[in-house]
């Protein structure tokens, strides 16, 4: 069994200035429906109630906020001190505010203007300037609206896929369940027809699109961190010459470290890195663009893999050369 | 008594009054709350106050006259304390709820202030777009919007050296996000990466700015790092780059259309690059690996050569 700590009071309390006004505008409620509102167990839900109902500038009765909970529902009397929400806070406003500046950029979010009424009014409520100074770049290929309409629409999609792991392009059935922008980089997930497994296409290397009439079931589970499904991720140790440090920047997973773990030191200025490779692919990318200003201390049978790729790009130099 | 019920009793206290109240009031008022020795009672009436106030929560202090003099009194006003009506139509609440489900920022902020602002919803079901995106979060970036936007100047440190800096804008490209401002140290315009500032940000009391009326963010540093200058000269600023079949897709949705020279019979063909930061043209060429030469300036296709050259040769060492 699980045991969990107490909940903070801070938490308790940012909760419960918003829970009392929502439930005064509705006065009874089911409390499996107000718990799942706002995402908390129903235990906890009626411990919050039940002390909030002993709060009040005394210990008078009439003083005390009016609410109480009767068996499955939860009931609320007359409003006395929190008929409205706390205003925005800073992070609360800043977030509002990004997500649906981004969510603008993608396709089919505001086509009826409903969500650019919406931010004006959450702007000019909150007081904030919102124009030029501020900016969330999302870089949409077209085939996002394309595959979003195929998801809509529960279709099976065809496409030619090049795979970064084979270096070849092949014709793939799937069902999309979701496309989603991580990082630099637009994905599909979908459900590979032919493989009857669920797969991860990025959408710039996807061609030859095609919406199929035949509809499909699938539904979408909620993603799970699409980078850990890698049955080929391993850790890797690595020296690094710190000025080369900003090359690693933009990688997820990187941990820098300036202890040797009883390691032979080539540069005693480098500094020691832990990255997770996803496939030998990235990993080669990674050292090549690193270039002499690191070299691989563990797994030993990498400690190579710089120098043979390097080998392999420069045969293509000298090839043309020729 | 549990902190929550005391803090809960003290925020319903300073929102009814209308007039300052002392600690001793505020302790008569919640009779038995606070302990009855005097400095316990002043320690645990100073974390309720934090409590609230990191809460976001606008506690008005006064010091008092009269009778009180010197001593300082608490309220909370009703209007700065009240989130007032949105009148967000049906519409315009779903939309909000849509987009703060189709952006993961990996925070619940964007939840918790839908809870406020769409009072009206009686939905628990949980919209689920079919498009998502994420952004990057970073827990300066808050304070970073809200100075920006009230026109207030920051301080952080950056690259290990003390700025103050006049936030002209934020940008979100390519997966970071971006401050640019006036840097009063050394009073230019200057691109900072948000996630590499290493301290707290702090807005500086009273210290405010005027944003350049013609100011756009977008425009204010290249789009694509390879355009902007650095110490190496590779004899141009523009790379002739033949890319095979595989990735030309790739490419043409990176640089558009009139970014490409000649297709080639295999498939493959050449793209007009910029180069002028020959650090970040390679990073982005080695990404392709073999898949990718680069057929011009000469100078620039020997510093790939070199530099793959130095790989091969510091691993044999």
């Amino acid at each position: 069994m699980i045991r969990r700590g107490p909940r903070p009071v801070n938490v308790r309390l940012r909760r419960l200035l918003v829970m009392l006004p929502w439930l005064m505008e509705r006065q009874t409620v089911s409390t499996q429906a107000m718990a799942e509102h706002f995402g908390m167990s129903v235990a906890d839900l009626v411990a919050d109630l039940t002390l909030a109902s002993m709060c009040g500038v005394s210990q008078d009765p009439r003083d005390l906020i009016d609410l109480w909970v009767d068996d499955d529902e939860v009931h609320f009397g007359i409003p006395k001190y929190f008929e409205r929400p706390l205003r925005l806070t800073v992070p609360e406003a800043f977030s509002l505010i990004a997500s649906a500046t981004a969510a603008q950029q993608l396709p089919g979010m505001d086509q009826s203007g409903s969500l650019s009424k919406a931010i004006a009014k959450v702007s000019q409520a909150i007081d904030l300037n919102i124009d030029d100074s501020f900016v969330v770049e999302l870089e949409t290929p077209e085939s996002v609206e394309t595959l979003s309409a195929a998801i809509r629409n529960s279709v099976v999609i065809e496409f030619d896929y090049w795979s970064v792991a084979t270096g070849q392009s092949a014709r793939r059935r799937v069902a999309p369940l979701e496309v989603f922008l991580d990082q630099d980089h637009w994905y599909l997930r979908a459900q590979d027809v032919t493989a009857q497994a669920e797969r991860t296409f990025r959408l710039d290397r996807l061609e030859q699109l095609v919406l199929t009439t035949e509809n499909h079931g699938f539904v979408a589970t909620p993603r799970s961190d699409w980078f850990a499904q890698s049955d080929e991720q391993r850790k890797v140790l690595l020296q690094v010459d710190a000025a080369w440090l900003w090359v690693l920047e933009q990688y997820p997973d990187v941990s820098i470290g300036t202890v040797l773990k009883g390691q032979v030191v080539q540069h005693a200025d480098w500094v020691t890195v832990e990255v997770v490779a996803n496939t030998e692919r990235w990993m080669q990318r990674l050292l090549v663009r690193l270039g002499a200003h690191a070299v691989v201390v563990d797994p030993s049978d990498w400690r190579q893999l710089g120098s043979e790729t390097a080998q392999l790009i420069l045969r293509r130099y000298e090839r043309i050369n020729g | 008594m549990h902190q929550l019920e005391r803090v809960t009793n003290l925020l319903a206290l300073l929102l009814s009054t209308r007039r300052h109240l002392t600690f001793d009031e505020i302790r008569n008022e919640l009779k038995g709350q606070y302990p009855e020795n005097l400095v316990a009672a002043r320690a645990a009436f100073e974390r309720d106050k934090a409590i609230l106030r990191d809460e976001g929560i606008p506690i008005s202090s006064e010091v008092q006259g009269g009778d009180k003099a010197g001593i300082t009194g608490y309220r909370i006003d009703r209007s700065a304390y009240e989130l007032g009506d949105l009148q967000l139509t049906g519409h315009e609440a779903a939309a909000l709820r849509i987009a703060v489900s189709a952006l993961r920022m990996g925070q619940s902020w964007g939840e918790e202030a839908l809870w406020k602002v769409d009072m009206d919803s009686g939905s628990t079901a949980r919209p689920q777009p079919v498009v998502q995106a994420s952004l990057p979060v970073d827990q300066k970036l808050p304070t970073l919007h809200d100075a920006m936007s009230r026109l207030r100047v920051v301080s952080f440190t950056y690259n290990g050296r003390p700025r103050e800096l006049e936030p002209f804008g934020l940008l979100a490209r390519s997966g970071w996000w971006y401050l640019v401002g006036n840097d009063r140290s050394v009073d230019a315009m200057r691109t900072f990466r948000v996630d590499r500032i290493s301290t707290e940000v702090v807005l500086l009391e009273g210290e405010t700015f005027e944003r350049p009326v013609d100011f756009d963010v977008r425009t204010s540093f290249p789009a694509d790092l390879k355009e902007l200058p650095d110490s190496i000269d590779v004899g141009g600023d523009i790379a002739k780059v033949r890319i095979d079949a595989t990735d030309v897709n790739t490419v043409l949705g990176q640089y558009g259309p009139d970014s490409l020279v000649e297709r080639h019979s295999d498939g493959s063909a050449t793209f007009v690059i910029p180069c002028a930061n020959v650090q970040a043209f390679e990073h982005w060429l080695l990404g392709f690996l073999d898949r990718a030469e680069v057929l011009e300036p000469t100078k620039l296709r020997q510093h790939v050569v070199e530099w793959l050259t130095a790989l091969v040769r510091g691993v044999q060492a």
